[in-house]
């Protein structure tokens, strides 16, 4: 066994220094590896406490040599869970993060980074929302725009797509690829979210 | 990436909340009244004072329809006369709960409107930084008694907002200090 | 100089900006919500019958709405909608940072609109299906999401409350007098005085009753 601690601690430290909102590649090997090392630290538990029972002791009664081994042992997995626990959930905060920032479809690239758990933990979360926003059974509003307060003024677009025809408050837009617009801002903001356009 | 992660207040969000202050305006136009869910301005009549939200206003500027009467407390004598005070007294003068906003608001849509605009836009700059100073010195007289609630009054919106992220976790600390 | 601030807008305002600074969840405001709702969308309607007319009648004015008029109400609405849009964000994000605790304290969990309560219920089902798929490989009695080690009326330890003892940047909207701090406490010490327009900053926790009570709002 390396030193106790030393893979979980590992996991957390890659995280905490990758770039805020990005998702490195799921530490499957080591997430294994912390497992494992827990299974060992238990079966370790179960050896010392058994040497005790053989001796005809009581566990009350143990020496403090074999409590404290017990002890350390137990620790040591408290702190593995921890930290697979802190790895786990900081991942799982950047996928939710993703489904307010791009929508209900999640990018090639980063689905290839995630574990299989999390890219169903990403659907699932997308279809609860989209369960939430719903008009049948929820709020009936997109909640996912608006993150800023309004503001009123256009901005310059571009159409990244041959989108078609859409009708804004100025009258109707032809948004074919890579033609430019003077759009409102609150009009286009989706069409942005969605893909369709770039602010310039 | 993501501004959703953290709950606080934003600075825009401080902006857009000061943005419902009623300022005066004198349209060059005549429209019934507007029935808005937060209010019913008008009838508006050209050269006849009208009142309405900043917001508001900032759109019939944009377009041209009126001048914004800068409100009484925005000019030089009224402001000088509150940074000489502010030096000398311990508590803060009462100036508007959104006047950082305001005024930068003005400043920026509404210049034509004022005498002097720049020379405005410094004084309420320094009068911010005095402020600030003497927010810096109170914090540094901090005492047990913080923790039964530290009085500011006439703090303003933009200073509680700058100061949350520092004061707050501060006096947390203490909190957990004394526990 | 401010807006009227009996109308429901401006109430939603306070409403979300409490949200926005409390650190618990607070009481849906369901009457309230669905008000605006409905205005925002009797409104809606109104601008966009209004610019149907005026498209149809070659950009003319008609419909008893003219151009500024729509552009206003129009505006009106953005904000509107923004403000409803972070006030339902917000408390959605709570509930996800505090989700077990808010499932399962009964009191916290009636102050959920029902739309947020099957939101909080299904997102802890969630949670605790993905956290599962690592922690079940761990060892026996050591697999539970709440609980650092499974012990039978132990306490959950591992569940995320919110901090009731954060400090809270709050104004005085009326005359309290002497404001007992802590009921527990009864010592004269240990009150402070609230007069109307005041700004204090202050452990949320002292104050929790008196925002419920609309004698104060967070701001």
């Amino acid at each position: 066994m390396s030193r106790f601690g030393e893979k979980s601690a590992a996991l957390v430290r890659d995280l905490s220094q990758s770039e805020r909102g990005t998702i490195p590649q799921f530490a499957d090997e080591t997430v294994r590896g912390v497992l494992d090392e827990c299974q060992e630290h238990h079966r370790s538990i179960l050896r010392l406490i058994d040497d005790i029972k053989e001796r005809g002791t009581s566990l009350e009664a143990a020496a403090p040599a074999d409590a404290a081994s017990i002890l350390v042992h137990h620790q040591a997995v408290l702190r593995n869970k921890r930290a697979l626990l802190v790895y786990m959930n900081e991942r799982m905060r950047r996928v939710r993060d993703l489904r307010w920032e791009v929508g209900a479809g999640l990018p090639d690239l980063v689905a290839e980074s995630l574990s299989h758990a999390e890219r169903t933990f990403f659907t699932e979360y997308s279809a609860l929302l989209n369960k939430y926003q719903g008009r049948r059974h929820g709020v009936g509003l997109n909640v996912t725009l608006d993150k800023s307060p309004p503001e009123d003024h256009k901005v310059e677009v571009r159409a990244l797509e041959d989108y078609g025809e859409i009708v804004t408050r100025d009258g109707s837009v032809e948004l074919t690829r890579n033609s430019v617009h003077l759009m409102w801002r609150d009009e286009c903001q989706p069409l942005i979210q969605e893909g369709v356009l770039e602010q310039l | 990436m993501s501004t959703r992660s953290s709950s606080d207040l934003t600075h825009q969000e401080v902006n857009f909340s000061a943005e419902d202050e009623v300022v005066l305006v004198v349209p060059n136009f005549s429209l019934q009244q507007v029935h808005l869910l937060g209010g019913t301005y008008g009838p508006f009549r050209p050269q006849i004072q009208a009142a309405v939200p900043l917001w508001f206003a900032t759109i019939l500027k944009k377009q041209g329809k009126c001048c914004i009467i800068p409100p009484m407390w925005l000019n030089v004598n009224a402001l000088r006369t509150v940074i000489e005070t502010e030096r000398v007294d311990d508590v803060f003068q009462g100036l508007p709960f959104h006047y950082i906003e305001l005024a930068a608001e003005l400043c920026k849509h509404a210049r034509d409107d004022m005498i002097d605009w720049s020379r405005l836009y410094d004084l309420v700059d320094t009068i911010r930084s005095v402020r600030h100073v003497k927010i810096q010195s109170g914090l540094r007289g901090l005492n047990a008694d913080a923790l039964k609630g530290v009085k500011l009054r006439h703090l303003s919106a933009i200073e509680v907002n700058v100061l949350r992220p520092f004061m707050s976790s501060v006096v947390d600390h203490f909190l957990n200090c004394f526990k | 100089m401010t807006q009227p601030d009996d109308t429901d807008v401006a109430k939603l305002k306070r409403a979300w900006m409490n949200e926005k600074c409390a650190p618990e969840i607070l009481q849906f405001q369901a009457d309230l919500v669905a008000r605006v709702t409905e205005q925002v969308e009797h409104q809606e309607a109104t601008v966009s019958s209004a610019r149907a007319a005026a498209a149809a009648a070659g950009g003319a004015a008609s419909g008893g709405l003219d151009d500024l008029t729509a552009h206003i109400m129009h505006a009106e609405l953005n904000r509107v909608r923004f403000m409803l849009r972070s006030y339902y964000r917000t408390r959605l994000h709570k509930i996800e940072a505090h989700v077990v605790h808010v499932v399962k304290e009964t009191e916290v969990y009636e102050k959920l609109s029902p739309q947020e309560q099957e939101y909080a219920k299904d997102y802890a089902n969630l949670i605790e299906g993905h956290f599962g798929s690592v922690l079940k490989d761990l060892p026996d009695r050591y697999t539970s999401m709440l609980q650092q080690i499974e012990e039978e009326d132990g306490p959950f330890d591992m569940v995320a409350e919110p901090n009731l003892d954060k400090h809270v940047f709050c104004r005085i909207k009326e005359d309290r007098g002497d404001f007992l701090l802590d009921p527990n406490d009864p010592d004269p010490a240990n009150t402070v005085e609230l007069n109307k327009g005041d700004i204090y900053l202050i452990r949320y926790r002292f104050i929790k009753g008196l925002l419920e009570e609309d004698a104060l709002e967070l701001i």
